[in-house]
C-alpha cells in the first residue's frame, strides 16, 4: 500500500503550510476525485486522496509473479518410502513428542523402525525439531522420518543433520564441521553403514575437540570395531586426557590381533603361574611407561616405591585384572597346556580365585569367546563375576539357563541373569520371571535380596514381553505383600500395560496392511473444473 | 460430534493440551448427560480445581451452545474440550439434569443476543455528529502537521476514541484506538498512519453525505463506523460448512469470527461472536463440521455478515468439495478487488486457494510465502509458525487452504487433509 511521497510528506508537514502534491502525482484514476475535492480545506483534500489512493492501492494490489525457473524447493521424491504407522501409534507418537514423559520414546521410536514404518507428515517437523535439540535422539529419530523428513531437512538448516546423504562423503564432512554438539550422533549414524567413513570423519576433527567431546567420540566406534580402527586408537593412546587415553586402550584391547594385545602379551604374559594345580601370581617386573601407556595402573603412590612394585592386595589385584583382562585367552590354554575347564578349575583353587576369574571373565567378553563364556559361568556357579558373560550368549541358552537357575531355587543366580541380560524375553521366561517375583514378594518380605529385587522388577518392566501383561496383571495384583512390594507389582504392571498399548498400536497396523498408504487413501480436495 | 471435530476445537495448543491432560485425569466432580423432550441433549461435569468452588462447565448438543465458569480468556475453553471428548468416549453417566443446567438449549447465549440497533433516531444523529467530530479531529491533525506526534503520545488519540464510544461510533473507536499504537513505532510510521487516516476520513465523509447513500451503503457505512444493522431480507436455509474461525482479544472479551460456506447456497457467511471472559457462554461449531440452519443477512453491498435466525444446528459432515469455493490465487484477488469496490470498509475477506505450495523463507531472508500452480505469489504472516508444518503437508500434494486476506497478507485459519483442519489448535514449530 503505497501513497505518493508527496502526499506523506506534506501530511509530515502539515496541510496547512504544506503545497498540495500536484494531481500528476496521483493515479490517473483518482483524477476525477482530484478535481471535485478542489475547493474543500486542504487538510480535508489532502485526507480524503489519502484514503482514495490506499483504496485504489489495496483493491489493485496484484500478486506477484515468479517465473517457473526461479523454483527452488528441490523436488520431493516419495518414491520407496516407508508407509505410515497407524493412527494410534501417531497418536502416541504425538503426546511423547509433545512432553517430557520419555521413559516409553525410545522403545517406540525403534519400534516403527523395526517395523518398517514411518511417522506421518503432520508430525514429521515437531520430529525434526526434537532431534534439532537433543542430539542422543537423532540415531533414533532418522530413520523413521522417511522420504518426506529428509526432504524438509534439507530446506531448515537447523535440520541438516537429518538431512546427511551417508554414502556422500562431502555431505557427511559439511555436516560435521557445521555442527559440533551433533558429531557423536553422526558418527554413530554413518558408523552403522560405513565404518571407516565414521573414524575418517572423527579424525579430521579429532585434535581440535574439547576434551568432553574426545572421551565420547571413541565410544561411536564400538560397533563395528576392527583392525582397521587401530593407527587412529593407537595415537589417541598417547591423548592428553586420562579418559580418553583409557576409552582407546580399552577399544584396543577388544581387537583380537591388535598391537596393544601382543605387547601386554609380551610384557604381563608370565603374571600367572601353576604350582601344584593353582594358578598364583608371579613376581613382575616394574612398570614400564610403555605398559602405563597401554592402559596398565601403576601402584598407588608408586613414584616413591622402588621398582614400581605392586605392594599391597589391591594394587596386585588391579594388576592382574587389568593384564589378564587382556592377554588372549589361548595364551594361558597353550602355556599350561590345559582346557578352559582346567584352568578355571585351577584358578578357583589358587589364592587369588575371585581376582583371576574376574580378569578371565573380563578378557573372555573382549574376546567374544562363547566357550570360554560358558565355562565360567558354569565354572563359578553363575556368579555376578561371571555375569558380564550373559551377552555372549544366544537368546535360547540364556532362556534355558533362566529356567535351570528357578529350577534349582538359585535365588542369587536369577537375579544375576535378570540384573546382566539386556535383551527382551520370550514369553515363556516372562510368565516364570512374574512368578518368580509374585513368590519373592509374599515369602519374606524382608529378605536380603528383597530391595534389589524390586529395583530389578523396574528393569524387568522394561524386558518382559508386553503379552505377559494380562497374566501379570492377574496374578500379582492382590498378593499379600507389604506395602513396597505392593507399589512395586503395580508399577510394573501398569508400565507393562503402557507397553502393550505401544506394541499393540505399532503392529497391529502391520497386520492391517492392506489397508495401504494413509497417505494414498487421503482424499484430495476434488478442484472444480 | 467426531474426534476430529473434538480435536479443532482447540483455540490455541496449550488449551488442546491442557483439555487431553483434563479428560484423562482425575478432577472431575459431578458430571453426567440428559436428554431434554426437545430431543436435545445437555451435558455438564464439575471441575475441582484447587480450594476455589468448581468450575462449572455445560453444553447442548446438537447446537454446541457452550457455558464455563473458569477465568480463561479461551473459547472454548479447555473444560468444555474435556467435557465433550469424554462424552465421545462414553465415559459420563447419564442423570437427572440439575437446577443450574436446566433451560441451557433455549434462551439466546449472550453473545447472541441482537444488540440496540443503531437505527434509533436519537443514536444516528449522535453518530452523524460524532463522526463530524471525527473528521474535524482528523483534519486538525494533519493540518498541523503528523510530525508532532512522533513521540508517540496516545493519549490525544485514546481520547479521540472514547468521544467516539459515547457518540456509539464503536467500530470507527476501536480503530481509532488501534491506530494509536503507530505513530512513532518504528521506520515509515507515517506510510502506515496515513492510509488509515484517509480510509476513516472517507467513512467521516460517508456520513456527511448520508443521505445521499443507497440503503445497502448506509448498511456498510453503519457497519464500519457502529454496529451492524438488523438483519433483513429473507433467511438463507441449508447445509454450512465450517471453515475457520478468527478470535481476537480485546481487554477481557474475545470477539470471534465464525466462517461459514454455504454448501447449497454457495455464497460465504461470517458469524461475529463477542465472549466474555470470566463466564464464557457461547455457540462453538467445529472447523471442518457442517451445521445446518437459517441465516439472515446483514444488509450490505457485499453482504456476508449473518446471523442465525435460530442457533445452527451439527448436521452430517461435507467437504465442500465441487462447490467452487476453491481458487487460484489469481480469482481470489480479483473477487478481493471486486468485494472491495462493492463494499470500500469491508475489513475481512474469505479466501480458500486450491493447490497452493508452501515455501520456506529464501535463505537470508525472512518470510513465508504460498505459490500456486501459476507462480503467482501471496506473502504470509510473519512470523508464520505453521510453516513447516503445512510445508510437510503439502510435499508432492498441493493442499486447499482457506485464510483470510487482511491488508495484503494471507492469514491461513485451516487447511484441507482429509478434511478441514484448524491451524490454531496445532502445536508450532519455530
Amino acid at each position: 500500500m503505497n501513497l505518493p511521497p508527496e502526499l506523506v510528506a506534506a501530511a509530515l508537514v502539515g496541510a496547512s503550510r504544506a503545497e498540495m502534491p500536484a494531481a500528476r502525482s496521483f493515479p490517473a484514476a483518482l483524477g476525477e476525485i482530484y478535481a471535485a475535492l478542489d475547493g474543500r480545506p486542504p487538510e480535508e483534500r489532502l485526507l480524503l486522496l489519502a484514503g482514495a489512493a490506499a483504496l485504489h492501492a489495496t483493491a489493485g494490489w496484484l500478486p506477484s509473479h515468479a517465473p517457473g525457473t526461479e523454483w527452488r524447493l528441490p523436488a520431493f521424491r516419495p518414491e520407496g518410502d516407508r508407509p505410515v504407522c497407524s493412527l494410534a501409534a501417531a497418536d502416541l507418537l504425538e503426546r511423547m513428542l509433545a512432553r517430557q514423559d520419555t521413559t516409553l520414546f525410545p522403545e517406540l521410536l525403534s519400534l516403527l523402525d523395526r517395523a518398517g514404518l514411518r511417522a506421518p507428515d503432520a508430525l514429521v517437523p515437531h520430529i525434526l525439531d526434537r532431534g534439532a535439540k537433543a542430539p542422543r535422539l537423532r540415531p533414533a529419530l532418522v530413520p523413521i522420518i522417511g522420504e518426506r523428513g529428509r526432504w524438509l531437512a534439507s530446506l531448515n538448516p537447523a535440520w541438516r543433520y537429518a538431512a546427511v546423504d551417508v554414502a556422500d562423503p562431502l555431505s557427511c564432512r559439511a555436516a560435521w564441521e557445521a555442527d559440533p554438539a551433533g558429531r557423536v550422533a553422526l558418527a554413530i549414524i554413518v558408523r552403522r553403514e560405513n565404518p571407516a567413513a565414521a573414524r575418517r570423519l572423527i579424525e579430521t576433527t579429532w585434535r581440535s575437540e574439547p576434551d568432553a567431546i574426545r572421551r565420547e567420540l571413541p565410544a561411536t566406534l564400538e560397533a563395528g570395531l576392527s583392525l582397521d580402527d587401530e593407527p587412529f586408537l593407537e595415537r589417541a593412546l598417547d591423548d592428553r586426557d586420562a579418559l580418553t587415553r583409557r576409552k582407546a586402550a580399552d577399544l584396543l584391547a577388544n581387537i583380537p590381533g591388535s598391537r596393544l594385545v601382543g605387547r601386554v602379551t609380551a610384557a604381563a604374559g608370565d603374571i600367572l603361574i601353576l604350582s601344584d594345580g593353582r594358578l598364583l601370581p608371579a613376581p613382575q617386573a616394574p612398570i614400564t611407561d610403555a605398559m602405563v601407556r597401554d592402559g596398565i595402573t601403576r601402584a598407588t603412590g608408586s613414584a616413591a616405591a622402588p621398582g614400581n612394585q605392586p605392594r599391597s592386595a589391591a594394587d596386585w589385584s588391579r594388576l592382574i585384572t587389568q593384564t589378564v583382562g587382556m592377554i588372549p585367552l589361548d595364551h594361558w590354554t597353550e602355556r599350561f597346556g590345559m582346557t578352559p575347564e582346567g584352568v578355571i578349575a585351577a584358578a578357583l583353587a589358587g589364592t587369588w580365585p575371585r581376582t583371576i576369574i574376574t580378569a578371565l571373565a573380563t578378557a573372555a567378553r573382549r574376546q567374544n569367546d562363547r566357550n570360554w563364556a560358558i565355562a565360567l559361568l558354569t565354572g563359578d556357579n553363575y556368579s555376578e563375576r561371571t555375569g558380564m558373560l550373559l551377552p555372549l550368549l544366544t537368546p535360547d541358552e540364556c532362556h534355558a539357563l533362566l529356567a535351570g537357575r528357578l529350577a534349582a531355587g538359585d535365588d542369587a543366580g536369577v537375579v544375576m541373569i535378570l540384573r546382566r541380560w539386556t535383551e527382551e524375553w520370550d514369553e515363556a521366561s516372562g510368565v516364570a520371571l512374574v512368578d518368580f517375583f509374585g513368590r519373592q514378594a509374599t515369602i519374606d518380605p524382608d529378605a536380603k535380596l528383597s530391595a534389589t529385587l524390586r529395583f530389578l522388577l523396574r528393569q524387568f518392566a522394561r524386558q518382559c514381553p508386553p503379552a505377559v501383561a494380562g497374566y501379570a496383571a492377574g496374578n500379582l495384583s492382590r498378593l499379600p505383600a507389604n506395602k513396597a512390594w505392593q507399589t512395586s507389582l503395580a508399577v510394573f504392571i501398569d508400565a507393562l500395560k503402557a507397553r502393550m498399548a505401544l506394541h499393540e498400536a505399532v503392529t497391529g497396523w502391520r497386520m492391517r496392511e492392506h489397508v495401504g498408504d494413509r497417505a494414498a487413501a487421503t482424499p484430495v480436495f476434488r478442484v472444480e473444473i | 460430534m467426531s474426534r476430529e471435530h473434538i480435536r479443532e476445537m482447540a483455540p490455541d495448543y496449550p488449551t488442546s493440551r491442557a483439555a487431553e491432560d483434563l479428560a484423562l485425569g482425575d478432577k472431575w466432580g459431578a458430571a453426567g448427560w440428559g436428554d431434554t423432550p426437545s430431543g436435545d441433549r445437555l451435558l455438564w461435569a464439575e471441575f475441582v480445581e484447587g480450594k476455589r468452588a468448581p468450575t462449572r462447565v455445560t453444553a447442548s448438543l446438537p447446537a454446541m451452545r457452550l457455558t464455563c465458569s473458569c477465568a480463561a480468556l479461551r473459547f472454548p475453553c479447555r473444560h468444555m474440550i474435556a467435557l465433550l471428548s469424554r462424552h465421545l468416549a462414553g465415559t459420563i453417566p447419564p442423570g437427572a439434569v440439575p437446577d443450574w443446567v436446566a433451560g441451557l438449549e433455549r434462551g439466546p447465549a449472550p453473545g447472541a443476543r441482537v444488540k440496540d440497533s443503531p437505527d434509533n433516531p436519537v443514536r444516528r444523529a449522535a453518530l452523524v455528529a460524532g463522526m463530524a467530530d471525527l473528521a474535524r479531529w482528523l483534519g486538525d491533525m494533519v493540518g498541523q502537521g503528523l510530525a508532532a506526534q512522533a513521540r508517540g503520545n496516545r493519549a490525544p488519540w485514546l481520547d479521540a476514541a472514547n468521544r467516539l464510544v459515547d457518540a456509539y461510533a464503536f467500530e470507527a473507536a476501536r480503530e481509532l484506538r488501534d491506530m494509536s499504537a503507530i505513530p512513532g513505532s518504528g521506520p515509515d510510521w507515517p506510510e502506515r498512519l496515513l492510509p488509515r487516516m484517509g480510509r476513516l476520513a472517507l467513512l467521516c465523509e460517508a456520513f456527511r453525505r448520508f443521505d445521499e447513500l443507497s440503503p445497502a451503503e448506509r448498511a456498510d457505512a453503519l457497519a464500519a463506523a457502529a454496529r451492524s444493522p438488523r438483519p433483513e431480507g429473507p433467511p438463507v436455509a441449508g447445509d454450512w460448512l465450517v471453515v475457520g474461525h478468527r478470535a481476537e482479544t480485546e481487554g477481557r472479551q474475545l470477539r470471534i469470527r465464525t466462517w461459514l460456506y454455504g454448501v447449497t447456497a454457495r455464497r460465504w457467511a461470517v458469524l461475529s461472536d463477542t465472549i466474555a471472559g470470566g463466564r464464557l457462554d457461547g455457540f462453538h461449531l467445529p472447523t471442518g463440521a457442517t451445521a445446518r440452519g437459517e441465516l439472515a443477512y446483514v444488509p450490505g453491498a457485499w453482504p456476508v455478515s449473518a446471523r442465525p435466525v435460530s442457533p445452527l444446528r451439527l448436521a452430517p459432515p461435507v467437504d465442500g468439495s465441487g462447490t467452487g469455493m476453491a481458487m487460484t490465487i489469481d480469482e481470489a484477488i480479483a473477487g478481493y478487488a471486486a468485494a472491495l469496490s462493492a463494499n470500500p470498509w469491508l475489513s475481512a475477506y474469505p479466501m480458500t486457494l486450491r493447490e497452493v505450495f508452501v515455501e520456506p523463507p529464501e535463505p537470508g531472508r525472512k518470510g513465508w510465502r504460498l505459490r500456486d500452480r501459476d507462480g503467482l505469489l501471496l506473502p504470509l504472516p510473519e512470523p508464520f509458525a505453521h510453516g513447516w508444518r503445512l510445508l510437510s503437508l503439502s510435499a508432492g500434494r498441493p493442499p486447499a487452504l482457506f485464510g483470510e486476506w487482511d491488508n495484503g497478507v494471507f492469514v491461513p485459519l485451516s487447511v484441507f487433509d482429509g478434511g478441514w483442519q484448524a491451524m490454531a489448535g496445532r502445536r508450532e514449530v519455530p
